[in-house]
């Protein structure tokens, strides 16, 4: 997997490269927006992490430029820009996804896992399976060794969601994203209290944990 | 019991004052002139018998009876008109001479003036004026006064038609005068509103009269300039905290994290997972911060678009149960809005009003005690949606609930809860931001009143 970082600030263009090699990328880094055009124009890469505000051409008309020459690599923008217009900006301009600085890094590299799946094709698949959990996706039932786990519907939405990025490490932001829509943080951490009712419907009597909590950064649903 | 006036309009009120002060001058005006023409005329009709009379005595005195009763005859008959009576009679009011043919019934007996108005039949109107002459003769005279009185008459009409006519011209005048005057007065309404809801460009228009209108638009303008540049320095401040406080933290972020990477598990790593704790709550608080700056600057562009408020906050509440449930509390959503017809529906944005109720939500969660009800109601009135937010907590004290809406005010007995002090300040900017009302109240517990714009 290659992945290319426009970023002019360099020490975080450098901690970002470091994360994504640990995470198996071989990464590319360029400081200004020309530069990075021209990079992501002539070489292949699974993922771009953007900066928005750039010396010599804006992030923002870099990625229309990329979109417009029909490059479809996923985006990742970054910003010190947090309002609400800007985030909207900057997916309108085609971005894929758009955290704001200062951002966790773990938090990047579990967004990245997530856009990388979502750009894949989807199989048709009426059925996901995490060991000897399995979720139904038409009748929209989880079993776990052949019983049925009562759910109720956000938390079967969290299960599936899990099970979609199964082996990825999914943070509580990309949770409140993608499962509830939230995009802010609740005072209150409501994730972790969601998590451990969903551990419990279907961890509670088995000996092998399913989903696991990865400190610092968020939960991972895996067998092993 | 105090009587409620009803609500005029100010142009109303305008023109109908001063349709009343033209109604008045113009009653007092005809009363003096009526009542003087009246008693001018009446003068002028007595002196013309007096005058008459006097110098028929005379004829008597110089003359004896013969030569004024050939005088009257001549008189009557020359008279054309039936407009004057002569009448002289003797001792027993029996007629000599004159022109009618007995002492008319009305008029006494006596010397002196009589008026005799007129009978249903008769429309005339007479003033008499009666002599003895030489204790043995009676004369009368007698003068039309129809003529005067209609005169009279028609002097009354005409002011009675100069009245009506200045009264309504008087209010219809006002009303004009007053049109202008609103419309300029609304051109400044319409401008505050603008600036109130975060439009801080807006100036008042200013014509070329330089009336009194014209100075106070010009002084609220500069007033608008001042507060425009100081929320331009906040705006300023605020910009450059975030982009220069944004990157350094993301560096600090990031090597703590490198940190936590290259730091075997144990105590060193505990403290510097803690310290990325740290670095996270900072972020929020400081985020939060410049959320609710910007919204009270009118800095924050929002999407706003029609939504079931209902719908919101139950999604709102559904992120929030299993904590509820872990503290055996509850939460009862009551929507009394009728849905069906959109009937609960604002408009606003949906990231700013799901952030609004969390967060009372979870102010009521917190502050209410353990297996308490939180009970969030929502009802539709004519032009507004209101929500009531309950909780049975011990609320909060009344002198310090407006202190509550301030950024970072945190009361005495809850400092040692988790919580920035920043909740109920992004509450109030987005119900301000929304145009609603906010309400604190202490009723068997605690609860917020909201209310919010239809749609």
């Amino acid at each position: 997997m290659r992945a290319l970082i426009i970023e002019d600030d360099l020490e975080v263009a450098d901690f970002v490269s470091q994360a994504l090699s640990e995470s198996g990328f071989i990464t590319d880094s360029v400081h200004d927006g020309r530069e990075g055009l021209y990079m992501a124009a002539n070489e292949n890469y699974d993922i771009i992490i953007l900066d928005r505000m750039l010396p010599g051409k804006d992030g923002l008309s870099v990625l229309r430029t990329l979109r417009a020459t029909g490059i479809t690599t996923p985006v990742l923008l970054l910003s010190a820009l947090g309002e609400v217009r800007h985030r909207i900006d900057g997916l309108h301009s085609g971005g894929d996804d758009y955290m704001v600085k200062p951002f966790s890094v773990a938090e990047l590299i579990a967004r990245v896992h997530v856009l990388l799946k979502r750009t894949l094709p989807s199989g048709g698949e009426t059925e996901l399976t995490v060991g000897d959990l399995k979720i139904d996706l038409l009748s929209r039932r989880a079993t776990r060794a052949g019983r049925i786990i009562d759910l109720k519907p956000k938390e079967y939405k969290l299960l599936e969601f899990m099970m979609r990025h199964a082996g990825q490490v999914v943070t509580r932001t990309i949770l409140l994203e993608q499962v509830w829509d939230y995009n802010f943080a609740p005072q209150t951490n409501v994730i972790d209290v969601h998590i451990s009712r969903l551990r419990n419907k279907i961890d509670k009597g088995f000996t092998i944990e399913l989903l696991h909590t990865i400190r610092g950064a968020g939960y991972c649903i895996r067998e092993d | 019991m105090k009587i409620k006036l009803p609500h005029l309009s100010l142009s109303l009120k305008f023109a109908l004052s001063i349709g009343g002060v033209f109604f008045l001058i113009n009653f007092i005006f005809e009363g003096v002139i009526s009542e003087t023409s009246e008693h001018f005329m009446e003068k002028e009709i007595d002196s013309r018998l007096q005058a008459k009379i006097n110098d028929m005595n005379e004829v008597y005195e110089l003359g004896g009876i013969k030569l004024l009763q050939a005088l009257i005859d001549r008189r009557a008959k020359q008279e054309l008109s039936d407009s004057r009576i002569y009448l002289l009679t003797d001792q027993t009011y029996n007629k000599l001479s004159g022109n009618i043919a007995f002492w008319p019934e009305k008029v006494p007996k006596i010397p002196g003036f009589t008026e005799v108005e007129d009978d249903h039949l008769n429309p005339v109107e007479f003033r008499f004026l009666s002599m003895t002459l030489g204790g043995q003769y009676h004369l009368l005279l007698g003068l039309d006064t129809s003529k005067e009185e209609e005169l009279e008459d028609q002097v009354f009409l005409f002011f009675l038609g100069a009245l009506l006519l200045s009264i309504s011209g008087g209010t219809i005048a006002g009303i004009i005068l007053h049109r202008g005057l609103k419309k300029r007065l609304s051109l400044i309404n319409v401008t505050c509103s603008e600036i109130m809801i975060g439009r801080f460009s807006k100036r008042i228009p200013v014509s070329r009269t330089s009336d009194e209108i014209d100075v106070m638009a010009h002084t609220l303008n500069s007033m608008l300039d001042r507060v425009e540049s100081l929320m331009d320095g906040i705006r300023h401040v605020t910009d450059n905290i975030a982009h220069d406080l944004r990157t350094p933290l993301t560096r600090l972020h990031g090597r703590l994290e490198r940190l936590v990477s290259l730091t075997e598990e144990g105590k060193n790593r505990r403290l510097v997972e803690a310290a990325i704790a740290e670095v996270d709550q900072l972020l929020v608080t400081f985020s939060a911060l410049l959320g609710i700056t910007r919204l009270e600057t009118g800095e924050q562009e929002t999407n706003f678009a029609p939504m079931p408020l209902g719908t919101l906050i139950a999604d709102a509440i559904d992120i929030y149960e299993p904590i509820a449930e872990d503290r055996g509390q509850s939460i009862i959503l009551n929507d009394h809005t009728n849905d069906n017809a959109g009937y609960g529906n604002i408009l606003g944005d949906r990231d700013l009003i799901t952030q609004c109720f969390s967060n009372l939500i979870d102010n009521a969660l917190k502050y209410g005690p353990a297996n308490s009800k939180i009970t969030i109601d929502l009802f539709s009135g004519e032009t507004d949606i209101k929500i009531v937010v309950h909780d049975e907590g011990s609320g909060i004290p009344e002198d310090e609930q407006s202190n509550v809406l301030e950024r970072f005010y945190r009361v005495e007995s809850s400092r040692n809860l988790p919580g920035n002090g920043l909740g109920l300040s992004l509450v109030a900017a987005v119900v301000r931001l929304h145009n609603g009302q906010l309400k604190l109240e202490n009723k068997n517990g605690f609860q917020v009143i909201i209310s919010l714009p239809k749609q």
